[in-house]
């Protein structure tokens, strides 16, 4: 899948740092083509609120570059912020207002701000005009605050976990809103999600993050086509398992079943080569694709 | 143009493929006949609700398989020399060979396929 | 443009508090209407207590509700996604507590000089030492503002809380007992000597050394959190 070369970047991170007490975000790049969906995958404590934050310029970082929208970060976070819809899982409305009052307060500092578009959303959403918020439930809250976000247009979204806690109706509802916004192909969206089931059905890339760390970063097919699970009878020749990409083998007698994340004819050719039957070859899901990336990923690091 | 593909995530093949089908299906029984333009990639995503890449890239198989055309500008259309029924005979050749080549690996003798293909023919 | 999101945030942070600010105010009207109509030390007294506890009200309500709430229950995220840096923050949130309790303390500060007029009013010499009383609560004040914005803290708002009004209160004591302001409390002359020009010259700078201080450390924040 290639990239048209003149394509503009919506948001370019280059070797962001970022030191805490307990954890630290360790020279993490990420890009975000304009007129795509990136999800940004990872376990709580991996570093993607903390990303997200320096991405929205509310951090800033302690090395490295961030442009967002063709404005550098944090230094022109007022203007990025006029083009951006953030929603995060730990923002709140105020409980004593009205969805109203949150309405009027966003179409006062927006221009571009559409009351039609907002009365529709309302109605999609089923959130009541005059209700305090107080009153809402989880799923409402969420859905009013995307509401406030999408009414206005922004160019850029960048949610933070926009579908956690959500029941599968409100779920739907938020995703159906989500992929609309794309119609529009100078709109981009940057989500993160522990949802990997989301991430697959309407992500063009998808970013993997662990400790601190990007573990990985690919379009969504190179993810599906090149992780496969390939089933072998092991030879009794002691061939060892000598082919690239080798992220997990689990072996139970003349079994095994070898998890690579490069796979390819040329691959395939140096598995036979290694004089082990090839038994069969699985796709895996998003899900287990991560899953085996953050134990290679811990692994690794001990 | 009515798109009601009906796609599933839990279907083991990628959607990709699942796409593919669903226009070649047409195709083949004759809704979308040569010539029919097809819907932007971006517009089609929308409605099935997956990303772009995924519909990106069934079009893109689909022209190297040659069954749609795609020019620069103006879009994509079902082939308008499309023989449908050569490409698919082309492509149970290749399962053909693919089986005959697994059956030797596995030391099944060609009656041993034939009875193993009979549930799929019920 | 950043001007009129500050505009904006302090809107909505007045509309948030407008119920409770219009009770101070009755509250305030209701303790200078006691003391005016009301007579005997006993009246004065309650209706002065009413008084500061109004402005005290005020003042100390709407820096928990515009501040510390604001932090607490969790909708910094929200008012940070919108166009704003920490300055424009800062300064509306300056602005908007200045405003409620400002209005409050002017209002019920005016009103109270009416204790003055009249033959049976006040006696005159108490004047200067109520001025200083007045100047002495906005001071305070403005410690607890500066405080409050600075830490956004739950903690250190109560804390600046504790230390404005009892420090305040120990601190007019202390005044009360000077020789230049008590020989002439009660008197028939408003006397303006040294002592207690000094005393409001030092506590108009401390308001505006406060408020400087809140501008200069927020201003040098790099992080919104």
């Amino acid at each position: 899948m290639t990239a048209t070369s003149a394509a503009s970047m919506a948001i370019q991170c280059e070797g962001i740092t970022k030191v805490y007490p307990h954890f630290q975000l360790n020279n993490v790049n990420l890009s975000v083509e304009e007129g795509s969906v990136m999800g940004f995958v990872g376990p709580n404590g991996a570093g993607k609120s903390t990303t997200l934050r320096i991405i929205m310029g509310l951090i800033a970082q302690d090395s490295g570059s961030v442009t967002v929208l063709g404005n550098a970060m944090p230094e022109q976070q007022i203007a990025a912020k006029r083009d951006i819809g953030f929603v995060s899982e730990d923002m709140r409305l105020y409980d004593s207002q009205s969805i109203g009052f949150h309405m009027e307060f966003i179409r006062s500092i927006f221009d571009s701000w559409d009351d039609n578009y907002a009365g529709q959303l309302l109605k999609r959403f089923d959130l009541v005009k005059n209700q305090k918020v107080k009153g809402l439930s989880h799923g409402q809250r969420v859905k009013a605050c995307l509401m406030l976000v999408l009414a206005r247009r922004p160019k850029l979204l960048v949610f933070d976990e926009p579908t956690t806690g959500l029941d599968p109706v409100a779920r739907h509802e938020v995703l159906d809103e989500m992929i609309s916004t794309m119609e529009d192909e100078t709109r981009s969206i940057l989500f993160s999600s522990h949802n990997t089931l989301d991430v697959e059905q309407i992500s063009d890339h998808i970013t993997f993050i662990y400790d601190g760390n990007i573990v990985d970063s690919r379009d969504k097919e190179s993810f599906l086509d090149g992780w496969r699970r390939l089933r072998l009878e092991i030879k009794d020749t002691p061939q060892l398992f000598d082919f690239p990409g080798i992220k997990d083998v689990q072996q139970s007698g003349h079994l095994a079943a070898v998890t690579v994340s490069d796979f390819n004819d040329q691959l395939l050719r140096q598995v036979e080569s290694t004089g082990h039957k090839l038994l069969g070859t699985e796709r895996m899901t998003l899900e287990e694709i991560f899953l085996t990336s953050v134990q290679y990923a811990r692994g690794v690091s001990q | 143009m009515n798109i009601n593909f009906i796609l599933s995530q839990s279907d083991g093949r990628a959607m990709y493929l699942q796409i593919m089908e669903q226009i070649e299906q047409r195709v083949a029984i004759g809704d979308w006949p040569p010539g029919t333009k097809l819907p932007s990639i971006r517009a089609l995503a929308i409605s099935l609700r997956v990303s772009v890449i995924t519909v990106k890239r069934a079009y893109l198989e689909l022209e190297r398989m040659g069954v749609i055309v795609t020019q620069q500008g103006k879009g994509s259309w079902i082939n308008d020399s499309l023989d449908l029924l050569s490409l698919q005979r082309q492509e149970l050749d290749g399962a053909l060979q693919k089986t005959a080549e697994l059956a030797k690996t596995l030391s099944l003798s060609k009656e041993e396929i034939l009875l193993l293909l009979n549930p799929y023919f019920e | 443009m950043s001007q009129s999101i500050v505009r904006q945030l302090v809107v909505k942070d007045l509309m948030i508090m407008r119920n409770f600010v219009m009770l101070y105010w009755l509250g305030g009207f209701l303790s200078v209407a006691f003391v005016v109509l009301a007579s005997g030390e006993v009246a004065s007294t309650i209706g002065s207590i009413l008084f500061i506890a109004a402005m005290a009200g005020a003042g100390v309500h709407a820096l928990f509700q515009t501040i510390v709430e604001e932090k607490i229950k969790m909708n910094l995220p929200f008012i940070m996604s919108l166009p704003v840096t920490v300055r424009e923050y800062t300064s509306a949130k300056l602005i908007a507590n200045l405003l409620i309790f400002g209005s409050v303390w002017l209002t019920l500060s005016a009103a109270s000089f009416v204790v003055f007029v009249g033959d049976d009013g006040m006696p005159v010499g108490s004047m200067p030492f109520l001025s200083i009383v007045l100047v002495g609560i906005l001071a305070a004040y403005t410690v607890m503002l500066t405080i409050t914005v600075v830490t956004a803290s739950q903690g250190y708002a109560i804390f600046a809380t504790v230390l404005g009004n009892l420090g305040l209160q120990a601190l007019l004591w202390y005044i009360a007992d000077l020789y230049p302001v008590r020989s002439f409390i009660g008197g028939n002359e408003a006397v303006w000597n040294t002592t207690v020009v000094s005393i409001l010259c030092i506590f108009i700078a401390a308001i505006v050394g406060m408020l400087v201080l809140a501008v200069v450390l927020q201003f040098r924040k790099k992080d919104f959190i």
